[in-house]
């Protein structure tokens, strides 16, 4: 049972932030009907900008809790930036050209971000502690303060996010350009800055997930986004793209699916086990856990 | 004058949709544009509002041109429009659906917003009851707190010009708002668009089947037979049109 316990809370933390990293693809996924894969090295940009940002204010050396604060919101914000800059310049202009182009285009963009942080930063680049680590046992489960810090901040962000979304006409202008692009622009609702915005989003909760992983791993690397991101996006399909509630819900999932099967079978298995996880839902409920089943405009 | 085309045209390929097209509608008009099914009527639409490029003639309201400065920019122009097959946003409330349409007049920033500061506060309450006061004049009041799709047929089709008023229009397309009504309320439909022009000053141009709808209330009607205009005129004249009733109108002239 202790054990049980232990890999729920191992599970809620790594899937706390899958969910941030998955709301930025359901969300782009639910405006523009693309897969956006370079957003799993925004969050490995995210890492970078957390360690310039860190060693740029001195935060690196002198860590308070304040100045970790700044880094992060700093960090979140850098990758607002980038995440609309990549909409402006590269989506954009090929939105008219079709999904696949803007797949290939997004793919694209992946690559072209790896390999530039690779050409200046090089691999495996150690990341400073910034925040002291306590743990505390409670009847046999061990709580760490990165566990809580990474509670706490998810469940901010959320709350955060769904004051945006259902309570902010930005948030309306989200919602009705995800039913109907076309509607929303004759309704007068600037689509191109909804969809930077949203974009935007996204990539602001990508910089918290980043920000949250390298303070509990403490290294960046050029490809330390893959594998996150793939199963971000396992999460965001799993819980129906497209749908904010659902990105959570399948991020939450899936982090509990991969401590269980580390905790009771092998962690070689998880991954596989994650993948198996989509399979059988997508084979059975294709439109996702919370997704709807939308009949395909003709 | 409002709104004007001038020798307006598209061709898909080797269709012509529309053809050498001269409109001219008057500031508080009440406007029909009616044919046969296929006469590329609600193409004329999409030429206003920007979904399509002319790719001849001039399309202007008030003094300027609004060809290619797309759908946003026909939008904030001062053009609202309704759709043949209603296109409300599924999945917001009945309120939002009008809210979202007043956002080219709310100037305050998300960050504004996400603060709660004072003058997101300001316009949120007024936003939310302008829309509310929108929706009383419809009879939407009630319902506003329901998905907009769970509206029954007659009520989403209120709702659609509610939503297209509440983005302060100077001109009002209206799609067949009369399509799928019984005669009854077809009647009522006649009425309420007459009211909307004469309460909210706005210009209304429409397309419509119903002939009792258009003839009615229209003050002034263009007919359109395979993308060209054939005749022009008021509802009398257009009813004693022999070219109209040759293409177009037939028996029904007499029923």
């Amino acid at each position: 049972m202790t054990l049980f316990i232990q890999q729920v809370v191992n599970g809620l933390s790594l899937g706390a932030i899958y969910a941030l990293i998955a709301l930025g693809y359901t969300m782009v996924y639910g405006t523009l009907q693309m897969i956006n894969f370079a957003h799993s090295e925004v969050f490995m940009m995210g890492g970078f900008f957390a360690l310039l940002l860190a060693r740029a204010t001195g935060v690196a050396e002198n860590p308070t809790l304040a100045g970790v604060a700044l880094v992060a919101v700093a960090t979140m914000a850098s990758c607002a930036l980038l995440g609309a800059a990549i909409e402006r310049l590269a989506y954009r202009p090929m939105r008219k050209s079709g999904r696949l182009n803007l797949l290939i285009t997004a793919i694209g963009m992946s690559l072209l971000l790896q390999n530039s942080a690779l050409l200046v930063w090089g691999t495996n680049v150690p990341f400073p502690d910034l925040l002291p680590r306590h743990t505390w046992n409670v009847a046999g489960v061990t709580l760490s303060s990165n566990n809580l810090l990474v509670f706490g901040v998810t469940i901010a962000l959320m709350i955060g996010l769904h004051h945006v979304v259902e309570r902010t006409q930005m948030g309306r202008a989200m919602r009705a350009v995800a039913v109907s692009r076309d509607a929303a622009a004759l309704m007068g609702i600037p689509v191109d800055r909804v969809i930077a915005f949203t974009f935007a989003l996204g990539s602001a909760l990508a910089g918290a997930a980043s920000m949250l992983w390298v303070i509990d791993n403490p290294r960046v690397d050029p490809f330390m986004g893959t594998m996150p991101g793939l199963k971000a996006f396992v999460a965001a399909v799993l819980g129906g793209i497209g749908s904010i509630p659902g990105a959570v819900a399948g991020a939450l999932l899936l982090g509990l699916c991969e401590t269980m099967v580390s905790g009771y079978l092998s962690s070689t298995w998880r991954d596989a086990v994650a993948f198996m996880l989509l399979i059988v839902i997508l084979l059975y409920r294709p439109a996702g856990l919370l997704g709807k089943n939308v009949a395909e405009k003709v | 004058m409002l709104l004007e085309l001038q020798k307006t045209g598209i061709r898909f390929g080797g269709l012509r949709a529309v053809q050498d097209l001269d409109l001219r509608v008057e500031r508080g008009q009440l406007y029909g544009l009616i044919g046969p099914n296929g006469a590329g009527k609600t193409t004329v639409f999409n030429l206003i509002t920007g979904i399509y490029t002319p790719t001849e003639g001039d399309i202007r309201l008030g003094d300027r041109s609004i060809v290619g400065i797309g759908p946003v920019g026909v939008a904030t122009a001062g053009v609202a429009r309704t759709f043949q097959n209603i296109r409300l946003f599924g999945g917001l409330s009945v309120l939002e659906n009008v809210q979202v349409a007043m956002f080219r007049h709310q100037s305050g920033t998300l960050f504004e917003s996400v603060l709660r500061a004072p003058r997101f506060h300001r316009e949120e309450t007024e936003s939310v009851a302008a829309a509310h006061e929108l929706l009383k004049t419809f009879g939407l009041a009630e319902v506003a707190t329901l998905g907009a799709e769970e509206l029954p047929y007659g009520l989403r089709r209120r709702l659609e010009i509610a939503r297209a008023l509440a983005t302060r229009p100077q001109l009002l397309l209206l799609d067949e708002p009369a399509a799928g009504m019984n005669p009854s309320e077809a009647h009522d439909l006649m009425h309420l668009i007459r009211w909307v022009r004469d309460t909210f000053h706005v210009t209304i141009l429409l397309i419509e089947h119903h002939m009792p709808v258009v003839m009615g209330i229209c003050e002034r009607i263009s007919v359109l037979d395979h993308g060209a205009q054939i005749a022009v005129g008021t509802p009398r004249e257009i009813r004693d049109n022999p070219v109209v009733i040759e293409a177009y109108l037939g028996a029904e002239v007499g029923a």
